[in-house]
């Protein structure tokens, strides 16, 4: 598996995942899922257990979720987030410390984010995934 | 904790082989974490319709933003 292939699904495609099972984000994941190419980071992983009430729930999820890649963005991943913060603050626009560190783990690393999250309409050069 | 588990010699070298490890050890243990893996996909996959995750990424990211956009008007650290 070339690393390259890998494609960070953000939190906010996990909410049609788990709720519609008829979507097109559920169907899309499960292409990603079938061939091992979704990956997560720490705060996605947060974010989205947050979303379960119960912990059990929780749980569960949190289990079934160590079947996709886990990546840890390295020191210099941490400052490039800083300063994309950085430059999108200078023009006037701030993004949450989740959506900084998914956009540079992606851009260092040359991954595809899927996400819908309108944040990440910020930053052109970012690479999408689209189902 | 040590199992003992009887392989035949085709079993083992299609596992290594396959595995990519020279190591019956390693090879067995790289087999068992990547079937553990696709397990979990799979449950992951099924998993859809079973639970309800809560829609709450935006309010708490708008929360994360109002808490910063605070500091930094207010000057604190």
């Amino acid at each position: 598996m070339a690393i390259q292939n890998l494609v960070l699904i953000d939190t906010c495609i996990s909410v049609p995942f788990f709720n519609r099972p008829h979507s097109a984000e559920k169907r899309a994941v499960d292409a990603l899922l079938d061939d091992d190419r979704a990956a997560l980071l720490g705060p996605i992983v947060t974010e989205v257990l947050i979303g379960f009430r119960r912990d059990e729930q929780a749980d569960w999820v949190a289990s079934v979720l160590r079947g996709l890649h886990f990546l840890e963005p390295t020191w210099l991943e941490w400052r490039a987030a800083a300063q994309l913060g950085r430059r999108l603050m200078s023009r006037g626009q701030a993004l949450p410390l989740s959506d900084l560190v998914i956009a540079a783990v992606a851009m260092s690393r040359s991954l595809a984010v899927y996400t819908s999250d309108p944040h990440f309409d910020q930053i052109s050069e970012l690479l999408r995934h689209s189902s | 904790m040590p199992t003992i588990v009887d392989l035949t010699e085709q079993e083992l070298a299609e596992l290594k082989a396959l595995t990519k490890q020279a190591d019956i050890t390693a090879a067995v243990r790289s087999a068992m974490t990547e079937y553990l893996r696709h397990a979990r996909r799979m449950q992951l996959k099924a998993l859809s319709g079973q639970v309800e995750m809560d829609n709450n990424w935006q309010s708490l990211e708008a929360v994360e933003l109002r808490k910063a956009d605070g500091d930094s008007k207010s000057g604190a650290h």
